[in-house]
């Protein structure tokens, strides 16, 4: 629990409507870590490469990512595959939390090295209660720290 | 044996035969000869001397007499006769013995004894002679004549006449004889001659034997084979020339048979080629018309590399004139020259193998008309040997219209990939995007009802300090507007998604890849009964199935085609009569027909259209349902190569009926 609280969330998700409601039910769940939100993949990037409009500026570690897949600039496949193709990025547990159930899709992202891959159910209720889940599921998880 | 050896030998033995009797004729005549000889030689003389003797003896002794009785003057005269007289005997008899000496001693003696009685005779005449002389008497001369002469005489004629008789009997027998020869002589010709004749006969008849009857079967089989059986043979074994003749005659037949064989032969080929001819050049014609009329370019290069042929296709398709073009290096005129390096390397080989990258196959390249434009065209080559060497024959097509069409297909297929692209992008898009703004909806509607459970303890306590009015307000805008308006925002956010959710799986139906197997119909219907069994039962449905073939299909569209058409079936029966269904199929060549009649509720004839269409459904809406299964259904059968359709009556009932087709198997989907 005590190394869950240094952990941040880098959330990667373009609906913003999506992006509050994941941010509340995690925080219903008594997720209280910093949780960073991004609009596209290529932001999702510069943040953990600390590039773009996060030049200069030191991102938090350890990460854990938070990864929709249908992203405009650069979708969540190539994100995903970045990272784990990335030294500095690719031991970063990323999450994938998506609409989508397609098995070949699932599938596809475990291939790029995704850790979970978690469907968003389209069920409101079944929404809220898989993000309370995932925020139990995160509070005992643990990120590596950079060395 | 050879006619000639024959014909020899025949004639040689007539000629032996005609020796030989001669030979023994001549015998015959040469005796008759020397006995005519001996005649001639010794007994006529003989006899004639002897004759003569006998007369002139009795002349002398006539004369004697005279000279006795001869007057003295006459004297001489007598005696002269006389003596001339026994000179004579007397020389007859000395040559009578000197003949007879050398006959033998028999006849020496008789001569000697003949010319002792000559001798007494003369000298009993010379003794009248001496005794006239003397002067004796008549009496006494006749005396003496009676005595000496006279006896003499009678013996010398007394032999004389028996050499005589000895003479004529001598030529008695000599003419016998030689009538006996003679006789003799004639049989022999006589005889020879019948044998000669009989021999002749009998070698000529042997001979015309040897030489007619092969002639005659030469003549007889001539007469066969002149009738036209070659077949007969003479097959003499004979060794004379009619037997090399009829050896030879076979060997002609044989030969004339060969000859006539292959002239049949002959003829026969020449009419096959006659025939050959007529249809070449029926073919030829046909071909000309064909070439002249053909829409293809028809080309032909000689080993030359020239061309040899220009129809009047080639001539529309290219630019030149057939007296334009023939003769010209083909590359040279009708290949773009990109082509030609390639086309250096290929003619070699082609001149000598008729072989050639280009030869046997159909190539797409591009042509140069006359004018320098260039067009596609579809040219195949095929060789052919002429005159010992390899020409070719290129028919061409333009095919100019052909890749316009096929680049507008590319186009059209390429627009139809993108459309699928752009369809799957939808599907995504309302799949995600459409359901994204959903979430937001039903999260936030949510996230209201959180808010209001919120401010729900609050608002009570600030109730009591608001006027009556306010209260009122607040609490029908808190109680019943605001969870009014949420409720309408979740219904119409689930609609929202269960429409989506439908379009999903429709569009995934469609896109699904069917896994053919050989399905038990019959099998496969009653366990979808089963499903709808508790329904089934509830409502007593008499359920008839008939027999239903195996056919080999997607499992799982059946299940659903199945499912959703006897779903329907038992949901809109009318709860006012026993329920009936009935399910058959019947197989044709192509497809099988499979039908579902109920006695259900029925569909009105304004709203049978309905049935198939997306999110509609028809008549009363007391069941609840999405207005999609029946459309699922089509999109199945229609994946099977099938159709569907439906017919119904208001209040009567309703029959569905779908084909599946049977060649699934062959085909593969949408056949």
């Amino acid at each position: 629990m005590s190394k869950m609280q240094e952990v941040s969330i880098l959330l990667v998700e373009d609906d913003s409507g999506h992006a509050r409601l994941i941010e509340k039910n995690l925080r219903r769940s008594n997720i209280t870590n910093h949780i960073i939100t991004v609009g596209d993949g290529q932001q999702a990037l510069d943040y953990v490469f600390s590039e773009g409009e996060y030049t200069g500026t030191e991102r938090a570690s350890p990460l854990l990512v938070l990864l929709d897949l249908n992203l405009p600039v650069l979708d969540g496949y190539q994100v995903l595959d970045r990272m784990k193709a990335d030294e500095r990025s690719k031991r970063i547990p990323v999450i994938i939390l998506t609409t989508t159930d397609d098995t070949r899709e699932v599938s596809r992202c475990y291939n790029s090295g995704c850790n979970v891959y978690i469907t968003k159910p389209v069920e409101y209720e079944e929404f809220a209660d898989a993000i309370h889940k995932l925020g139990l599921f995160l509070t005992i998880v643990s990120a590596p720290n950079e060395e | 044996m050879k006619i000639g050896a024959k014909l020899t030998f025949a004639f040689g033995g007539v000629i032996l035969l005609i020796g030989i009797s001669a030979i023994v004729s001549m015998d015959g005549y040469r005796k008759i000869h020397e006995e005519f000889e001996l005649l001639k030689e010794d007994i006529i003389p003989g006899a004639i001397v002897m004759s003569e003797m006998v007369g002139r003896t009795h002349q002398i002794a006539h004369d004697a007499m005279d000279y006795m009785i001869a007057k003295e003057e006459e004297e001489e005269e007598e005696e002269v006769l006389i003596i001339t007289g026994l000179g004579f005997l007397e020389k007859a008899g000395r040559e009578h013995l000197e003949h007879e000496r050398h006959i033998g001693e028999e006849e020496e003696k008789t001569a000697q004894e003949l010319l002792e009685k000559i001798g007494r005779f003369n000298s009993g005449v010379m003794g009248i002679i001496s005794l006239k002389k003397q002067g004796a008497s008549i009496d006494e001369l006749i005396e003496k004549e009676e005595k000496e002469v006279h006896t003499a005489m009678d013996a010398l004629t007394k032999q004389l006449e028996e050499h005589v008789a000895i003479h004529m009997e001598e030529l008695a027998k000599a003419e016998e004889s030689v009538h006996k020869a003679h006789v003799f002589a004639t049989r022999i010709v006589l005889l020879t001659t019948c044998l000669i004749i009989a021999l002749s006969a009998a070698v000529a008849s042997l001979i015309t034997r040897s030489i007619v009857s092969p002639l005659h079967a030469l003549h007889k089989g001539t007469e066969i084979i002149g009738q036209g059986n070659l077949d007969y043979k003479l097959a003499s074994n004979a060794k004379d020339e009619v037997g090399q003749l009829s050896r030879a005659f076979d060997r002609m037949v044989e030969d004339l048979k060969v000859t006539t064989t292959s002239v049949n032969n002959l003829n026969k080929e020449i009419s096959a080629r006659k025939q050959a001819e007529e249809v070449l050049q029926q073919s030829e014609k046909k071909l000309r018309t064909i070439t002249r009329s053909a829409l293809d370019a028809i080309i032909m290069m000689d080993g030359g590399g020239n061309i040899a042929y220009w129809n009047p296709a080639a001539q529309k398709m290219f630019g030149y004139s057939s007296d334009e073009i023939i003769g010209k290096d083909v590359h040279e005129a009708l290949a773009p020259r990109k082509y030609h390096e390639a086309y250096k390397k290929g003619i070699e080989g082609f001149k000598k193998t008729g072989q050639g990258p280009a030869v046997g196959k159909v190539l797409e390249l591009t042509a140069l008309r006359k004018d320098g434009s260039e067009f596609p065209m579809e040219i195949s080559v095929s060789s052919i040997m002429v005159k010992g060497s390899w020409w070719a024959v290129a028919i061409i097509r333009d095919i100019t219209e052909r890749k316009q069409a096929e680049e507008q297909i590319q186009r059209y297929a390429a627009e139809l990939e993108q459309a699928n692209e752009e369809l799957k992008t939808f599907t995504y898009a309302v799949s995600h995007d459409l359901r994204a703004p959903l979430l937001n909806m039903k999260g936030f509607a949510a996230e209201l009802r959180f808010a209001l459970e919120l401010i729900g303890p609050s608002m009570n306590a600030a109730l009591p300090h608001l006027d009556e009015g306010q209260r009122q307000a607040v609490t029908k805008a808190l109680e019943e507007d605001v969870p009014e308006a949420l409720d309408f925002i979740d219904s119409s956010a689930i609609r929202m998604d269960r429409f989506i959710n439908a379009l999903l799986k429709l569009s995934r139906l469609g896109r699904r890849e069917l896994k053919l197997e050989p399905i038990d119909m019959h099998a496969l219907v009653q366990a979808t009964l089963k499903t709808l069994a508790h329904q089934i039962e509830e409502r007593q449905v008499k359920v008839t199935v008939g027999h239903l073939p195996e056919m080999v299909t997607d499992r799982i569209s059946m299940e659903q085609i199945m499912g959703n058409i006897l779903d329907n079936a038992v949901k809109y029966l009318d709860p006012g009569r026993p329920g009936e269904i009935e399910i058959t199929a019947e197989r044709g060549d192509d497809e099988t027909t499979f039908r579902v009649r109920d006695n259900g509720r029925g569909i009105s004839e304004e709203d049978i259209d309905k049935v198939f269409a997306l999110f509609r459904r028809a008549g009363r809406q007391d069941i609840p349902g999405e207005g999609m299964g029946l459309l699922y259904v089509q999109t199945l059968v229609r994946r099977h190569g099938g159709r569907i359709w439906c017919e119904s009556k208001l209040g009567v009932g309703t029959t569905f009926t779908f084909t599946i087709s049977n060649y699934l198997e062959k085909g593969g989907e949408n056949v």
